[in-house]
């Protein structure tokens, strides 16, 4: 009993040490945009988010930035493989058109699309 | 040439924002095939007679003495008559014109007609445009809306004094200069002028080349972002051709020669700008 204990215990560490040799550090993702219109007053910033496969990319909503910040910048999750991104500024108005799509290619993927042009 | 000088269509888009108001001209430019360019592909009557030979090529020969003359020595077959033409590649075709016999007669004179525009010959459709003429020698000229076509057909359902003939000195067609059916080495550039008008219903004098807006390639369109919020501005468009020649003003749909508009606020606001992603 205490050598099959012993044993389980082991192997848990070992599964802990792989897993963290294994592990890099984490990466980080950051949308940035700018906004220098002074004649208009942007209450807020919605970013929407879709895989890439979504061309429109104006349904999900991630996230919303106050209009009143200076530094218009939003962090993002780690993609699984590509996650894209749009940008649109509301107005005490009206809500403004959406900025161009702007996407975050794992490397993994990147590497994965360069082998296949190299085909 | 000498084509270039023909009319410019114009017409106005306008875009303003608040951040920065502009008005976007724009404009068509039609051009006439040249006969050369096309062929008859059938006619279903045509005098052979030695006398006064009437063959269909007769009316694209460029030669406005000569035309296409329905038989009419040994038979006299009657309306409807028909020409089809074969334009060698397909166009947006934009109008066309049928010129009468020009020899002092006017027998065989269309005065009730129909133009069909067709892909591939086989299937016609609606004419693009029907209707009657007067019974005199002038050249009878129909715009129609933009139709890609590489066939056109002119079928005469009457001619004047009752008479079963048909007769046609030239038919003409014009296209939409594109991209893809500009001719090379046309040369030539399109100049845009602008005046400040009291209003936009008013048009105005004196009007100065915009700068920058020699339009030399597609599309045919010209952003001014040089305007203010409230005032109102006329717009006008010259062709130019390689020597230098100057078109008349294009025309607007309503056959104005300057395109006028007031720049008002928009209450679309700006997209924001420059959205990037950094990995860090």
């Amino acid at each position: 009993m205490s050598r099959s204990v012993g044993s389980l215990a082991v192997m848990l560490g070992l599964i802990l040490l792989l897993s963290c040799t294994a592990r890099t550090a984490p990466t980080r993702w950051t949308l940035r945009w700018a906004y220098p219109f002074p004649q208009v007053t942007a209450t807020s910033f919605e970013v929407y988010t879709c895989a890439v496969t979504n061309a429109t990319c104006t349904t999900q909503l991630l996230t919303t930035v106050p209009g009143t910040t200076h530094d218009l910048q939003v962090q993002v999750p780690d993609p699984p493989q590509i996650q894209c991104y749009k940008v649109r500024a509301l107005t005490a108005t009206a809500p403004s058109p959406f900025t161009a799509l702007v996407c975050a290619i794992k490397e993994q993927v990147k590497a994965q699309i360069q082998e296949r042009k190299g085909t | 040439m000498r084509q270039l000088l023909a009319g410019v269509m114009l017409s106005l888009g306008l875009v303003s924002v608040l951040h920065a108001a502009q008005i976007t001209v724009q404009w068509d430019y039609p051009w006439t095939l040249p006969s050369s360019a096309m062929h008859v592909v059938g006619v279903d009557s045509e005098e052979t007679g030695a006398g006064e030979p009437g063959q269909g090529t007769r009316a694209i020969d460029g030669q406005v003495t000569t035309f296409w003359h329905t038989q009419w020595v040994a038979a006299q077959p009657p309306h409807p008559h028909w020409i089809i033409l074969d334009l060698g590649q397909i166009l947006p075709v934009v109008a066309l014109s049928q010129l009468p016999r020009q020899d002092n007669q006017l027998n065989g004179s269309i005065t009730q007609y129909a133009w069909s525009v067709s892909l591939d010959q086989a299937t016609w459709g609606a004419p693009v445009a029907e209707g009657t003429w007067p019974y005199d020698a002038t050249r009878k000229t129909t715009t129609i809306p933009t139709t890609s076509g590489r066939y056109v057909r002119l079928q005469a359902l009457a001619t004047g004094a009752g008479k079963p003939f048909t007769s046609v000195a030239e038919i003409g067609v014009q296209y939409l200069l594109t991209e893809h059916t500009m001719p090379p080495s046309q040369g030539g550039f399109f100049q845009v002028y602008r005046c400040d008008a009291p209003s936009a219903t008013q048009s105005c004098t004196p009007a100065t080349a915009l700068p920058g807006a020699k339009i030399t390639a597609w599309p045919l369109r010209y952003t001014d972002s040089t305007v203010v919020v409230g005032h109102s501005y006329c717009y006008t468009v010259f062709a130019v051709d390689k020597e230098g020649q100057q078109s008349p003003p294009g025309e607007t749909a309503n056959g104005q020669e300057q395109a006028c508009r007031t720049v008002q606020e928009s209450t679309t606001p700006p997209a924001p700008i420059n959205l990037s992603l950094t990995e860090e």
